[in-house]
């Protein structure tokens, strides 16, 4: 019980921390590579901290432990959030059916034991019994389903509706079998149902009634008076400043030996590291670049991750949009042509890890193996060029047929980690011939642009953004042609098919072969460049016990059992 | 900062409400009184200086730092002052930035970013400010009273939540930041040049220009617009500074001018992140001491243009 | 003096239908639209959740309809709900924050006040002495800083290496309030904030005195056999003050611009904050709410210092 995570977050919510990651934050993004909140991340063991549990003296009863993050929440409503913060908040109220463990596996959370049929089309919870909401009320098999019809419940507007409607379309796709028992009956299989549906902190019925549309969307419960079941009881919000929650003496795992769980919105970075310094925060993201520092601290334990976002380019296949990046070689050659490795030192300073697939390698399918990969190569990036039947003309720039080989990248203004990155790759394209140009727009005219948003005009040849996965390995969002976030229009037949047999499968050694297959057909095709996985980086201020670092990261689920020193003044 | 910008607009506003009889040889006398103030000479000086950088910064770079404002290579990143590839290479004088490009080289092409954005943003200031706040004065009636009415609507908002909204929205290119800056800066000198042709239109020699046949353009720009020329001369100075500042504070957002082109203010606000990074320190040292001394340049002359031009100040 | 008010704040209202529009087009007539970064916190929703959420809350409407409905809820006095805390008021949103804005523009506002008047009027006395050179020095040089550099050199010196004041927020969390500590708080950036008005109003205050102490009417006192104290203080400041007061009334914008870069780096809870946040949400509502309150904040400054002025100049009082 002692792992887990926000991976949990991440993943049962599908909060897409950040995507295009700037997007949770643009209020960072003066200096935030990307959105490296810790709250929005995973962890492998990559760093043990010297005082897990063991290592630490008795347990101290109380005090209050604060947590710094540079952007407020947005609304406590587990099936409303679409944000980080918001769903960080969320964590600590209230619970799901299952949670991800640290191997990134389900495991019961609200629930005694879960039962998948043969045929992978049913799902059966037994609940734990005497689980209390914070004002008293028993959890029943009735709450799960209110949560759940709520999703489905077209007036209101959550953004998960679209991952379940398709697969509880029946009136009795969830049933409630007896207070304690209730079952999920499935339309089709999902292989990732568990780590990305079942972790949606229970909504108690009692205190929304009847509520659908704006009454749901609007409640009190969203932003003043949330009820849930988890080790914290909501205490007060004042917005932009903190948010405090108190110990759930009654809760099901256990009093919280913390009295107080403070989180404190810092949103300038270099402020919210000095305040790490100073003892004001307890637990707080630090810049890669700040790290060599912190390690210095004697104060705090800085902690690298690896986490599931990620930054890649993304070539224009739409035939319609451009030519350019139709031929298979061109995108190898542009792929090798580029020194990953130096813009992620000069970056990241060794806090992010090269990809060479689009898997995680926190991942349980990540191929280690995976083939091609692209290491820093101009002259075959070159000669690729020349087979494509790119020539050098006079002034050092490509062409063939009399077009050029010159084009825009674009990525979100504000994001300097970005800002430097396609600045790089222009300079290193140059160098093989290919005439590029740089551009910045503001997030949402970019969103546009790129195509991310139902009115998209995907008006680009190339452009870089963040995207993060959930805990499972399903990637048919970006690699399907019939993906939600395939924004550069990639097409495979023999992808889609491999797409749709991994998620019809809960057999996960099957479905491992089926992504490590996956894993090389991109690496092949290479629709867009996966750049580098970069790490989350923390600081935990040593005062802090009973939290162990696992692989998926500080683990929040034991949250009950953490403890922390009295502070010195 | 707009605080700053805001205020030393706003000073000379006093001075202009007591417009006072210019002679002939105005512009001789204040030179003379000018040439004698030593500190509004040294920040001329300096101004000129760092003119003359920005103007020549192609020339320079090519031929004394040896370095391309562009030219990137992350195997030296973040190198320190002094740093040299090879024995044989060029030195990056104040060492490198993330990317490895040379430091002194970007803050060379800098001065030359932020300087015309400041200049270009004056002279739309000028321009908007002047023809509007002229129109007004001399017009009045209604066209005086819809454009003081806009006046008003633009000073009730406060000028650095307009512009961060502005920028939020658009981000703009450098030229196009100079255009929002003018837009929210443009009504202290539609005021001043408003006051200026009320006091000044019922003067004699206007009445006089008018008797003898002279049209209103003609009044205009031969008769008054020379007259009322120097408050508006000192606020333009000063407001160089407030440009600088601002594009500054707007960096610190992420709403300054766009990277790679570099500015002193977005090379400050992007050198944070590399604070606690040893090797960076002239990074984040000297874009600073850049801006501090260039506004410092412009408000000295700006107030030895102030007391050259209004000699009742000092005796 | 009622019936001038009366005027005043009736002349105010096209500014705020100006004010709203302006803002209002601003965020609705650009690529992408109002309230969409909401939509796009997280990449995995999919176009068809983005296009319920958005029909919730009324965004598939075109603009000039939702203009019209804005300003209908607006002549009731409803300032609308935000479009990213789905449910919180509008005012809600900046009453919570307005106190905190203003005790923190307050502060520097009397910091400011308190330290460049007597600077300014004993450089006047005491003209071209070391002590109005280095005042007249610490002007010029200090409004040449950028605020952002300074707020940081602050908290790394003060807070950082010192540990003499906290780097950010309001009051210590998880400790009950206490006035004592809500100033320690505000100790840094109250000052952060004043430092470039204590240097451009010390400067303004040493040219008008100077003017002042010229004038006949000083003169005569003198002439009197006055102090020279009381010549200072009760007649030569008063006059000083008349221009000045002005002055304040239009560094109001300014400073509360201003206060937009200090609140984010000392983690100061101010509608500073509210506006930047709400600008990158495109959360129209929340933008012309704080834009609106705002200007009436300035314009109740002028009305102020106008109010002032009459105190000041006698001349105006006996009318």
């Amino acid at each position: 019980m002692k792992k887990i995570s926000l991976l949990l977050l991440v993943a049962l919510l599908a909060v897409v921390a950040c995507g295009p990651s700037a997007t949770t934050a643009p209020p960072s993004n003066t200096s935030a590579p990307g959105a490296n909140t810790p709250a929005a991340q995973t962890t492998s063991a990559a760093v043990q901290p010297s005082n897990t549990t063991a290592a630490a003296g008795p347990v101290v009863e109380g005090g209050t432990f604060i947590e710094g993050t540079f952007a407020d929440a947005k609304t406590m409503n587990s099936i409303l959030s679409s944000d980080t913060s918001s769903s960080r908040i969320i964590k600590l109220l209230g619970n799901g059916l299952l949670q991800v463990n640290a191997k990134l596996e389900p495991e019961c959370d609200l629930c005694e034991k879960f039962t998948v049929s043969s045929d992978n089309l049913k799902i059966t919870f037994n609940l734990k019994k005497g689980v209390k909401f914070h004002d008293g009320q028993e959890l029943t098999a009735d709450d799960v389903k209110f949560t759940y019809t709520s999703i489905l419940n077209a007036d209101n507007a959550s953004p998960r509706r679209s991952d379940l409607k398709d697969v509880f379309d029946k009136p009795d796709s969830i049933k409630v079998v007896d207070p304690y028992t209730i079952e999920f009956n499935f339309t089709k299989v999902k292989a990732d149902t568990l780590v990305s549906d079942m972790g949606y902190a229970v909504l108690p019925k009692h205190v929304f009634g009847d509520a659908t549309g704006k009454a749901f969307t609007d409640h009190e419960f969203n932003t003043k008076k949330p009820v849930y079941t988890g080790p914290f009881m909501f205490k007060e919000w004042v917005k932009d400043d903190h948010l405090t929650l108190v110990a759930n003496p009654s809760y099901f795992k256990g009093k919280p030996h913390l009295e107080s769980y403070i989180v404190k919105i810092i949103p300038d970075q270099a402020a919210g590291f000095a305040q790490l310094k100073t003892n004001e925060i307890d637990y707080g993201g630090i810049q890669a670049a700040q790290m060599a520092e912190a390690k210095k601290l004697t104060n705090i334990n800085a902690i690298a991750f690896d986490v599931f976002n990620f930054d890649f380019i993304a070539f224009n296949l739409d035939p319609a949009k451009t030519m350019l990046f139709q031929d298979v070689k061109v995108r190898q050659a542009l792929t090798y042509a580029v020194d990953r490795q130096a813009i992620v030192d000069s970056q990241y300073f060794g806090f992010a890890t090269l990809a060479n697939s689009p898997v995680p390698k926190i991942s349980w399918a990540f191929n280690p193996n995976n083939t091609p990969t692209y290491g820093y190569d101009p002259k075959k990036a070159e000669s690729l060029l020349d087979e494509a039947g790119w020539k050098k003309g006079s002034d050092g720039v490509r062409a063939k047929d009399g077009k050029r080989l010159s084009f825009t990248i674009w990525t979100n203004a504000g994001n300097n980690i970005r800002e430097a990155i396609i600045v790089a790759a222009q300079q290193y394209w140059k160098e093989v011939g290919a005439e590029v140009k740089t551009q910045t727009e503001e997030w949402n005219a970019f969103l546009k642009r790129i195509g991310a948003t139902p009115d998209g005009t995907r008006d680009y040849d190339a452009f870089l953004v963040g995207f993060q996965w959930g805990v499972d390995p399903n990637q048919k969002t970006m690699w399907s042609s019939q993906g939600g976030f395939n924004l550069n229009k990639y097409s495979n037949p023999e992808m889609d098919k491999l797409l749709d047999d991994a998620l019809n499968t809960l057999d996960q050694a099957k479905r491992k072969e089926l992504y490590v297959k996956m894993q090389q057909i991109e690496s092949q095709d290479m629709p867009s460049i996966i750049l580098y996985f970069p790490q989350s980086t923390i600081g935990m201020n040593k005062r802090v016990h009973g939290y162990s670092p696992a692989p998926g990261g500080i683990p929040w689920n034991n949250i009950h059992e953490w403890w922390v020193d009295k502070k010195a003044s | 900062m707009a605080t700053s910008a805001q205020i030393s607009q706003s000073l000379p506003d006093a001075f202009a409400l007591q417009a006072q009889q210019k002679s002939p040889g105005l512009a001789q006398l204040a030179w003379r009184r000018f040439r004698r103030d030593k500190l509004a000479m040294l920040g001329a000086l300096v101004l000129l200086l760092l003119g003359l950088f920005a103007i020549f910064a192609t020339p320079i770079s090519d031929s004394i730092t040896q370095f391309s404002p562009e030219k990137i290579n992350p195997l030296y990143s973040l190198k320190p002052s002094g740093f040299q590839r090879t024995p044989s290479s060029p030195t990056n004088w104040l060492g490198t930035d993330d990317l490895g490009r040379d430091v002194l080289t970007r803050l060379i092409f800098g001065a030359q970013v932020s300087l015309f954005l400041a200049l270009l943003t004056v002279m739309l200031t000028l321009t908007i400010g002047t023809i509007s706040g002229a129109l007004a004065g001399y017009f009045g009636g209604w066209v005086d009273l819809i454009i003081s009415r806009f006046i008003d609507i633009l000073l009730a908002v406060p000028v650095f939540f307009l512009l961060v909204l502005i920028t939020v929205v658009f981000r703009p290119p450098w030229w196009g930041l100079a255009i929002v800056l003018a837009s929210v800066s443009w009504m202290t000198v539609a005021r001043l040049v408003r006051g200026e042709f009320l006091a000044i239109k019922v003067r004699d020699y206007v009445d006089a220009a008018r008797v003898v046949g002279a049209n209103n353009t003609r009044i205009i720009f031969q008769h008054i617009m020379p007259n009322s020329i120097s408050p508006v001369i000192v606020a333009a100075t000063l407001q160089i500074g407030g440009v600088i500042l601002a594009e500054t504070a707007l960096s610190y957002l992420g709403l300054g001018v766009q990277p790679p082109t570099p500015s002193w203010g977005n090379m400050l606000s992007n050198a944070q992140r590399f604070i606690e990074i040893e090797s960076a320190r002239a990074l984040i040292v000297v874009p600073g001491i850049l801006i501090f001394v260039t506004v410092l340049a412009v408000n000295l002359m700006g107030n030895g243009l102030r007391d050259a031009l209004d000699p009742r100040l000092k005796q | 003096m009622g019936k001038y008010l009366i005027r005043r704040l009736i002349q105010s209202i096209p500014t705020f239908l100006g004010v709203t529009f302006i803002v209002f087009a601003l965020i609705n007539l650009v690529p992408g639209g109002p309230g969409s970064d909401l939509l796009l916190a997280d990449p995995n929703i999919k176009p068809e959740d983005m296009e319920r959420i958005r029909h919730s809350l009324g965004l598939d409407k075109p603009w000039y309809e939702r203009y019209a409905l804005y300003m209908g809820d607006l002549a009731h006095g409803d300032l609308g709900t935000s479009l990213i805390q789905r449910g919180v008021k509008v005012s809600e949103m900046i009453t919570e924050r307005l106190p905190k804005t203003l005790l923190l523009t307050g502060s520097a506002l009397l910091l400011a006040l308190l330290i460049a008047v007597p600077l300014g009027v004993m450089s006047a006395v005491k003209q071209y002495s070391i002590f109005d050179n280095l005042a007249t020095m610490f002007s010029t040089a200090g409004v040449a800083i950028p605020s952002f550099w300074l707020s940081i050199m602050m908290i790394l010196f003060f807070s950082v290496s010192l540990r003499w004041f906290p780097s950010g927020g309001v009051q210590t969390l998880g400790k009950d309030f206490d006035v004592g500590d809500v100033i320690w708080h505000l100790a840094m950036p109250a000052v952060a904030l004043a430092f470039i008005s204590i240097a451009s109003w010390n400067r303004y205050i040493r040219a008008s005195m100077l003017e002042v102490i010229r004038q006949d009417f000083i003169r005569t006192a003198r002439a009197k056999g006055l102090r020279e104290r009381f010549v200072i203080f009760k007649h030569a400041l008063r006059n000083a003050l008349i221009p000045f007061a002005t002055l304040l009334g239009l560094s109001l914008p300014g400073l509360i611009g201003g206060a937009l870069i200090i609140e984010r780096i000392f983690s100061w809870p101010g509608i500073g904050r509210l506006a930047f946040d709400a600008a990158q949400q495109r959360d129209y509502p929340v933008i012309m709410g704080v834009v609106m309150m705002s200007s009436m904040l300035v314009i109740l400054g002028n009305l102020a210092a106008d109010i002032a002025y009459g105190f000041l100049d006698p001349r105006i009082k006996q009318s």
